[in-house]
């Protein structure tokens, strides 16, 4: 298969994009893709602070290679959550280290275990609760803690079209109209002092993302969590790429369409700056406590091991 | 040839295209990236029995 531009060897077909692209131009048209979905939601720009959620993965490593290219200055964030199985968490966190050595940028990194005494799996099942679930919790807070404290304008997560689609999808099907408000890829700012939340490639396609590190040379962790093995998630995933297997496009069509019409769901269930500052972390909350202090910090007793 | 897939070893004796391995290992294009020698390849290059091929799932649990 040759590249539409130049007719050298192409590296990918984009079926859904009816376009066939060589090393060069998929690497052009990757950075051209981000900074369009950057413009047409006007998530940030390069006067502003920007932190990325880094988890070692493909679509987070991508992300922060196309920003420092674009010329937007982004500090990663790693949570390490003390996942021990096959060595996941440190694995990851070494692979962020090992992006960070040779471009001039910033990683933070806030370890679990040492700020708390214990891993996200030990203190979920203390709490009899879903590991998914405080793995999210806790992700959600250091991620807004560490940009209000250190004054960052804008968070950006490595959400990628398959994601949006496949988080769609499972709101769909359980009619969660909270989520469904709130499923688009910029979030500006809820108050004073709060960062915007975006997700710059929402454009992209899994398989585009692995591509380009493969390309790029960006070593990134290929073992998927352990714990997200047999996630619902996945399986609607799989059910969207069966159907683009059968309809190329169907995941973007199904996704630009909740874009036009999301305005449909917003009213009440559009986010709105909680009300309290937490008693405990002093950080906005819906109650006197949020739902972190009260997962870690309340009742934070019993240990088990993992 | 070798294929490579998760951790596991597979071995193909006839040649065929990478869209019928994948097809073989009941793997979907749009969840994979194929690698022949070192070299990404798009799924209608053919792979023939000399040939080392990895593929590399890119599903993740987001």
């Amino acid at each position: 298969m040759k590249c539409h531009i130049c007719k050298d060897k192409a590296v990918i077909k984009l079926r859904q994009h009816s376009l066939a692209l060589c090393a060069r131009h998929f690497d052009e048209w990757m950075l051209r893709r981000v900074q369009k979905a950057i413009s047409d939601f006007k998530m940030f720009s390069k006067k502003d602070k920007i932190i990325l959620a880094v988890s070692g993965g493909k679509d987070s490593l991508a992300l922060w290679d196309i920003l420092t290219r674009l010329g937007y200055y982004t500090s990663g964030l790693y949570i390490n959550l003390g996942i021990t199985h096959d060595g996941y968490s440190d694995e990851s966190e070494e692979l962020c280290w090992v992006f960070v050595r040779n471009r001039k940028c910033d990683l933070i990194v806030v370890d679990i275990t040492q700020a708390h005494g214990m891993t996200v799996m030990q203190k979920a099942r203390a709490k009899h609760r879903s590991i998914c679930s405080a793995c999210g919790l806790t992700k959600r807070y250091y991620m807004n803690q560490v940009a209000i404290t250190k004054g960052f304008d804008v968070i950006a997560t490595g959400h990628n079209l398959d994601d949006q689609a496949a988080a769609l999808l499972g709101n769909i099907l359980h009619w969660n109209v909270l989520y469904l408000a709130n499923g688009s890829p910029y979030s500006p700012p809820i108050g004073e002092g709060h960062p915007a939340k975006t997700k710059p490639l929402f454009l992209c396609t899994e398989k585009e993302t692995t591509t380009y590190c493969l390309l790029r040379n960006i070593s990134f962790v290929e073992q998927e969590c352990p714990y997200a093995e047999d996630a619902t998630f996945l399986e609607w995933k799989r059910l969207l790429n069966r159907a683009e297997e059968r309809s190329p496009g169907t995941k973007w069509a199904f996704y630009r369409g909740y874009l036009k019409n999301m305005h449909l769901f917003a009213g009440e269930c559009a986010e709105k700056e909680p009300p309290y500052k937490c008693k405990i972390c002093g950080l906005p909350s819906w109650h006197d406590t949020c739902s972190f202090c009260r997962f870690w910090k309340v009742d934070n007793t019993s240990k088990q091991n993992q | 040839m070798k294929v490579y897939y998760k951790g596991t070893e597979f071995r193909f004796d006839e040649s065929m295209s990478a869209l019928k391995l994948l097809s073989k290992l009941s793997l979907n294009v749009n969840e994979v990236v194929v690698v022949k020698n070192g070299t990404i390849i798009t799924e209608d290059e053919v792979l023939s029995r000399d040939d080392e091929v990895k593929i590399i799932n890119t599903v993740s649990g987001g």
